[in-house]
């Protein structure tokens, strides 16, 4: 095993996420990941579930690829063409049910309103891990280029060939954890006061919404309809 | 906002998420039919030899003339017009006597319109890319991916340089 191969590996990921390409769903998932500002243990678990979406999604597909079970032509082009089509109605949905502008009834009291809040809460984790995998599929030209093109060689001549996948996937994903972070500290005092007038979390949750829907928008016309 | 508003904003959003899918199933279905009309690039590529039946050099004296295909999907990205302007200045500047001459052409390609799908395999592209092919007496002989580009884009003259080394290697009939 060697280190050089494996900073690459890691270098290629960072160079992935801070390319102009991906801009757009970076910002939908650190305003995901950093939705909790008062809470920066729940922003770390949330971005680091975010991390492990991402990775798992980049170790299967690479696994794909190594073993020769897909061909990279097919796989990227059917990447980069059918998931940017779909991503932005799903985003869009997400925004909608993040602002809560379609009724959804839960019970709200008792000892099953606790459960299905515990319940919401965990789920709020789990997106974070199916966002992470979903954008990672979402291959834009520049990191279907570095992925396809410079990692899965990469792993190809170099082993443990998965090794290189994980490390790129990590790398993927730390600007946007580091911003998130960066934004849960520094809007903590911030967040408390706004905690004092009960509207942290509403204030957060709107702004997600409202990106997840602009950014839904985005991916809807350039990729879906392609009018822009 | 009021209560009906806000019921109303969410409903007309996720009308329209339903509604681009829609557009986009009637699209795929009229697209998998279209392509009755082929362009000139794709009548030039249907009379090539397999992409992968290469020859190591080219005839000597024979006709022979180099294409610089760009390729790229209905997608346009900032880095990719980066890579499509960079890469056809150089040509235009580096080989404009070859160009004048029809010894070098510079085409910007399409990949996702049906009748240039057939690159895709062809070139084993995963990206969009820049692909040296070599033609003599209009028969494919060579061809090669400047797989590089990505990693240059941002160091303009580096970039300007591998695609400069990386065509006249192949004017020479060197393959780099």
């Amino acid at each position: 095993m060697e280190a050089v191969p494996l900073a690459g590996a890691l270098w290629l990921g960072v160079l992935t996420s801070i390319s102009p390409c991906p801009l757009a769903s970076n910002v939908a998932a650190i305003s995901f990941v950093a939705r909790d500002l008062t809470q920066p243990r729940r922003v770390l678990l949330s971005g680091l579930l975010y991390t492990l979406g991402r990775t798992v999604a980049y170790v299967a597909l690479t696994g794909l690829l190594v073993f020769g079970l897909l061909s990279i032509p097919a796989v990227s082009n059917f990447l980069q063409q059918h998931l940017n089509q779909v991503l932005g109605p799903i985003l869009i949905v997400a925004g909608v049910v993040l602002l809560e502008l379609v009724p959804i009834r839960l019970p709200s009291s008792g000892r099953l309103g606790e459960a299905v809040q515990g319940r919401v809460e965990r789920w709020g984790l789990v997106a974070a891990g199916l966002l992470g995998f979903l954008f990672a599929l979402a291959f834009c030209p520049v990191s279907a280029a570095l992925f396809f093109g410079s990692l899965i060689p990469l792993s190809l001549n170099h082993t443990p060939h998965l090794l290189y996948p994980v490390l790129y996937g990590i790398g993927t994903a730390v600007p946007v954890i580091v911003i998130a972070a960066g934004l849960s500290t520094g809007a903590s005092a911030v967040g408390k006061w706004l905690q004092q007038l009960g509207r942290v979390e509403a204030v957060a949750r709107t702004v997600t919404g409202l990106l997840f829907v602009g950014v839904g928008l985005y991916y809807v016309l350039a990729h879906t309809l392609e009018v822009i | 906002m009021p209560q009906t508003a806000k019921r109303s904003l969410g409903v007309v959003l996720l009308l329209f998420a339903a509604g681009s899918l829609v557009a986009l199933a009637v699209k795929d279905r009229g697209g998998a039919g279209g392509g009755a009309a082929r362009g000139v690039m794709a009548a030039r590529q249907s009379d090539r030899s397999n992409p992968s039946d290469q020859s190591d050099k080219p005839a000597p004296n024979a006709n022979r003339h180099l294409v610089v295909y760009y390729f790229h999907g209905n997608f346009r990205c900032p880095t990719c017009n980066t890579i499509e302007r960079l890469s056809r200045e150089t040509i235009e500047k580096e080989f404009s006597q070859d160009l004048r001459a029809g010894r070098v052409m510079f085409q910007a390609v399409n990949t996702d319109e049906p009748d240039n799908r057939h690159f895709v395999q062809d070139y084993l592209l995963f990206a969009q890319s820049l692909v040296l092919v070599e033609y003599v007496d209009d028969k494919q002989t060579r061809w090669e991916n400047r797989k590089r580009i990505w990693e240059l884009v941002h160091d303009e003259p580096a970039f300007r340089k591998y695609v400069r080394d990386g065509v006249r290697a192949f004017l020479k009939g060197e393959q780099s």
